[in-house]
C-alpha cells in the first residue's frame, strides 16, 4: 500500500514539474509551482521528515507562491511567453544527467544510518530532548546562526534591488474589506497558537523556530493583505530590531563565548539561553519573511497606480 | 582571533543597518580597519605557529562543525584584509559624491556582510557549512551587483544570482552524496576515506560544476563581464579580486582534502586545465575588442581566472613532489597578485569614469596630463597582470611556467606565454589612450586624495608582493593541513 501511495507522489510530482515547464501561461505556472510544494510536503511526509514537510509545506508552497503572485502583477501584459526553442536539445543531456544521478543513487548503502546514532549518543548532553533541534541549536548552531545571516541578507538584498531605504514605505495598508477583516479575525489568533504550539513543541518533537516563524509570517502577510493597518503602526526601527534579533542573538553567544575563554559558539548549559535563541529566531524569521513581501516591487507598483488614479 | 575575523564584520553590518548617515561611514570604516588588522595578526601567527583547528560549540567532528586555519587560509584572508580595507576607505569618498549618496545606506551592511562571510569561507572545514556560507556570499555579491540601480546591472545582477544558485544546488546535490556514502561532512574525515565509488564521483562532478561556475571559469563565464562592469566601482573591486576568489578557494580545499587520493582522476584534472587555457586565450581576446573600460577589466578577469585551473592538470599529474609544490604555489600566488592588481585596475577605472564622466575608451584621451596618479595605478597594476618582473604576476608566471616545463605538458605552456602577451595588448590599449593629447576635450571632475591614494596602494602591493615570495612560498608549502603529496597530517 505504502508503495503504490510512494509511487503515485513520486509521479505526480514528476509530472507536475513536467507542466511548470511546458505550460505557456504565468498564472497556470505558478499554480502548478504551489501544487508542486504541497506534494513535495506529502513527498516530505512520507520519508519520515515532518520538520521539512512543514517547511515545505509554508514556504515552498505558501510564501513562495505569494511573492510569485505579486511578482505575476507587475508584469504589464501577461502575454504568454513562447517555448523556448532549443528544447529537446537541452532535454536529452538533462534525461542523461537524470539517468546518472539516479543510478549513482542505487549505490547508496541501504542501512545507511548517517550521523543519527551519534546524535541519538550525544544528546543527553545537550540538555536538549529533540535530536533535530540539538542539531540545529547546538551541534550545528554556526549553521543556523549563518542561515539567519541568509534571510537577513536576502531582505537587505531586495531592499538594495529596490533602492528603499526602510520597508515602512511600502508598508500602508490596502483598504480594508469587510470580508478580508472577517478571515482575519477568524484565522489569526488561531495561526499565532499553530505558531506558538509548533515553537513550543521544538523542544520535543517535530516543529521548531523555523516553522513557527513560516506560520507567523504567513499571518502577518495576511493581516497586509486584508489591509489591516497593525503592522505599519510598528516604528521602523522596531521593525529593524525585531529584523535582527535571531541573527544579534547568536552574534552576542558567538561573542560571550570567546570572554569565557571557551570554543568559539559554545553556549551556557540553560534551558532559558536554549528558549531566548528559539523565541528571537522565530520573530526575526517572521518578520524577515513577512519583509520580503511587503518589499516586493509589486506593493510599490501597487502604490503608484493607486496614486495615479487618486489624483 | 579566526573568531574575530567573522565576528567583527557581522556586528559591523548590523550596526551599519541600524545607524543613519554619516555614522554609517565611521562604523565601516572603523570596523574595516579592525578586521584589517586581526587579519594581519592572525596571518603572522599562522606563519610561527602553524595551522590551527577549532571545534565550535566545543562538539568534535563529525557531530560539530570545524574550522581550520592554515597557511592557504591566512593567505586568502590577508588578500580579502587589504582588498577589503582599501576599498573601504575609498567607498567611503566614493558614496560621498552627490549621485551616489543614496548608495551608501545598502552599500555598507551588504558589504560588511559579504567581508564576513568571505572570512568565514577560508576557515571552513565541513562541507555543509561551506554551501550556507557560499549562499550568504551569492546573495550580498549579486545585491551588490545590483546597487547602481540601472536596468543593465539589474538583468546583470539576476544573470549572475541565478547561475550563482544553480552553481549552489549542484554543489548541495554533490554534499548530499558524499554524506551518504561516508556519513559524515568534515572534510578532513572525508579525506580518509579510502574507497571511492560512484558516488564520490558524482559528488565530485557536481561539486566542481557547481564551484566552476561561480569562478566563471570558461564556458560558465558569460555572466561575469556584465555583472561586474555594470556594478559601481568599489562592488567591482571586491566582486573581481575577493568574490570569485572565494569559490575557487574552495574548490582547492575539497579536491585537495577530500577528493584528492580516491576520485580525482588525470582526465578531470587535464580537462579542467584545458578550459583555464581556453578561458585565458579567449577571456584576454574578449578584453582586448572592448571599447568600454570596465568592460576590459571584467573581461580580463575572465582571463586571469583562466590561469589559476592550471593548477589542476599540473598538481594532480605530475609525478614529482618539488614540482607539485611549485606550481601549487604559483597559482595560489597568481590567485594573489591578481586580486591586488585587479582591485587597483577598478579602482582606478572608477576614478577615471568619474573624473571623465565616460566610460567609452576613446574619449579617455590625455589622461596621462590630467590625472597622473590614476594613469599611474594604472600602469603598475598593468605590469603585474602582464607578469613583468619584479611584480607578484612575474613570480607567479615564472614559477608556472617552470612547472609546466617540468611536468612535460607542454600545451599548457601556451597560457602564460599568450596569455601575457594579450594581456599586455590590452594594457597596452588603456594607456595608449592615456597619452594622446587632445584639447578639445576639456577638463573633468576632481578625483578625491583618498579615491586615488588607495588605488594606487593596491597597485603598490601587487608589486611589492613579489619581494615576499619566499614568505608566502613558506605559508604554502609547510603550513597547511594537508600534503600536496597525499595524505593528512593529523
Amino acid at each position: 500500500m505504502g508503495l503504490i501511495f510512494d509511487l503515485i507522489i513520486g509521479l505526480s510530482l514528476a509530472g507536475v514539474a513536467w507542466r511548470i515547464v511546458r505550460v505557456r501561461e504565468h498564472f497556470q505556472a505558478i499554480v502548478l509551482f504551489i501544487t508542486f510544494g504541497l506534494l513535495l510536503s506529502l513527498a516530505w511526509t512520507r520519508l519520515k521528515s515532518p520538520d521539512i514537510a512543514i517547511a515545505e509545506a509554508a514556504v515552498g508552497a505558501g510564501l513562495a507562491g505569494v511573492l510569485l503572485m505579486d511578482a505575476l502583477g507587475t508584469l504589464s501584459s501577461t502575454r504568454n511567453q513562447p517555448l523556448p526553442g532549443r528544447f529537446l536539445q537541452l532535454f536529452i543531456p538533462c534525461l542523461f544527467l537524470a539517468g546518472l544521478m539516479a543510478y549513482t543513487i542505487l549505490f547508496i548503502p541501504a542501512d545507511f544510518q548517517g550521523l543519527g546514532p551519534m546524535v541519538s549518543e550525544a544528546l543527553p548532553d545537550t540538555h536538549l530532548e529533540y535530536p533535530v533541534t540539538a542539531v540545529l541549536l547546538d551541534f550545528r548552531g554556526y549553521d543556523t546562526w549563518l542561515e539567519l545571516g541568509v534571510l537577513l541578507v536576502a531582505v537587505l538584498g531586495v531592499l538594495c534591488v529596490r533602492q528603499a531605504g526602510t520597508i515602512k514605505g511600502s508598508m500602508l495598508p490596502a483598504p480594508a474589506e469587510p470580508v478580508g477583516r472577517w478571515i482575519i479575525k477568524l484565522l489569526l489568533p488561531l495561526m499565532v497558537l499553530i505558531g506558538g504550539y509548533l515553537l513550543w513543541l521544538g523542544a520535543f518533537a517535530p516543529g521548531g523556530a523555523f516553522q513557527a516563524g513560516v506560520v507567523l509570517a504567513s499571518g502577518g502577510v495576511m493581516l497586509w493583505q486584508a489591509g489591516h493597518p497593525s503592522l505599519a503602526l510598528l516604528h521602523h526601527v522596531w521593525w529593524k530590531i525585531l529584523m535582527i534579533s535571531g541573527f544579534v542573538f547568536f552574534l552576542i553567544l558567538a561573542s560571550s563565548s570567546l570572554l569565557y575563554n571557551q570554543q568559539f559558539m559554545t553556549h551556557p548549559e540553560a534551558k532559558m539561553w536554549i528558549l531566548g535563541v528559539e523565541y528571537a529566531a522565530t520573530l526575526s524569521i517572521a518578520i524577515c519573511l513577512i519583509s520580503l513581501v511587503l518589499a516586493s516591487p509589486a506593493r510599490n507598483q501597487g502604490d503608484q497606480r493607486a496614486r495615479k488614479t487618486e489624483s | 582571533m579566526p573568531e574575530l575575523l567573522i565576528l567583527v564584520p557581522f556586528t559591523g553590518a548590523l550596526l551599519c543597518f541600524l545607524f543613519p548617515g554619516h555614522i554609517r561611514d565611521v562604523i565601516g570604516l572603523l570596523c574595516a580597519v579592525l578586521t584589517f588588522v586581526a587579519s594581519i595578526i592572525l596571518t603572522g601567527n599562522i606563519y610561527q605557529n602553524g595551522p590551527i583547528r577549532l571545534n565550535l560549540g566545543g562538539w568534535k567532528e563529525p557531530l560539530g562543525i570545524g574550522m581550520c586555519v592554515d597557511g592557504l587560509s591566512v593567505l586568502f584572508i590577508f588578500l580579502t584584509g587589504i582588498v577589503g580595507l582599501l576599498v573601504s576607505l575609498y567607498s567611503v569618498s566614493f558614496f560621498s559624491k552627490a549621485n551616489n549618496q543614496s548608495l551608501a545606506k545598502h552599500f555598507w551592511p551588504l558589504w560588511l556582510f559579504l567581508w564576513g562571510s568571505l572570512n568565514s569561507i577560508f576557515f571552513v572545514s565541513d562541507i555543509f557549512n561551506a554551501y550556507v556560507v557560499m549562499e550568504l556570499i551569492s546573495i550580498s555579491a549579486a545585491a551588490l551587483a545590483a546597487l547602481s540601480g540601472t536596468n543593465a546591472s539589474l538583468i546583470a545582477a539576476l544573470r549572475y544570482f541565478l547561475l550563482a544558485m544553480a552553481g549552489s544546488m549542484a554543489f548541495l546535490l554533490g554534499v548530499g552524496f558524499l554524506y551518504a556514502q561516508t556519513g559524515t561532512l568534515d572534510m578532513y574525515l572525508l579525506g580518509a576515506v579510502t574507497d571511492g565509488g560512484p558516488l564520490m564521483a558524482m559528488a565530485l562532478g557536481l561539486m566542481t560544476v557547481g564551484l566552476i561556475m561561480k569562478t566563471a571559469l570558461f564556458p560558465f563565464h558569460f555572466w561575469l563581464p556584465p555583472a561586474h562592469g555594470e556594478a559601481p566601482a568599489p562592488v567591482s573591486a571586491v566582486l573581481s579580486a575577493l568574490v570569485i576568489k572565494g569559490s575557487f578557494y574552495l574548490l582547492l580545499r575539497i579536491w585537495c582534502t577530500v577528493f584528492q587520493d580516491t576520485t580525482a582522476s588525470p582526465q578531470t584534472a587535464t580537462l579542467l586545465g584545458l578550459l583555464g587555457l581556453t578561458g585565458v586565450i579567449w577571456g584576454s581576446y574578449q578584453a582586448i575588442i572592448q571599447n568600454r573600460l570596465k568592460l576590459i577589466i571584467a573581461y580580463s578577469s575572465v582571463g586571469q581566472v583562466g590561469y589559476l585551473f592550471l593548477l589542476f592538470p599540473l598538481v594532480f599529474i605530475t609525478l614529482d613532489p618539488a614540482w607539485k609544490i611549485e606550481a601549487w604555489t604559483a597559482c595560489v600566488f597568481q590567485t594573489i597578485s591578481h586580486g591586488l592588481a585587479k582591485a587597483a585596475l577598478f579602482l582606478a577605472a572608477g576614478n577615471l569614469i568619474h573624473a571623465t564622466g565616460t566610460e567609452n575608451l576613446k574619449s579617455m584621451r590625455n589622461i596621462a596630463d590630467r590625472l597622473p596618479m590614476t594613469t599611474f595605478t594604472l600602469a603598475l597594476a598593468g605590469v603585474s597582470l602582464m607578469g613583468l618582473p619584479p611584480s607578484g604576476g612575474f613570480v607567479a608566471k615564472w614559477m608556472l611556467l617552470q612547472s609546466i616545463l617540468a611536468s612535460g605538458q607542454w600545451w599548457l605552456a601556451a597560457a602564460p606565454i599568450l596569455g601575457g602577451l594579450l594581456t599586455a595588448a590590452y594594457i597596452f590599449r588603456i594607456l595608449s589612450q592615456a597619452f594622446v593629447s587632445d584639447d578639445q576635450i576639456s577638463c573633468c571632475g576632481h578625483v578625491s586624495f583618498v579615491m586615488e591614494k588607495s588605488a594606487l596602494l593596491l597597485a603598490i602591493f601587487s608589486i611589492l608582493i613579489g619581494f615576499r615570495s619566499k614568505e608566502v612560498i613558506f605559508l604554502l608549502s609547510e603550513q597547511v593541513y594537508f600534503v600536496i603529496q597525499g595524505g593528512i597530517i593529523p
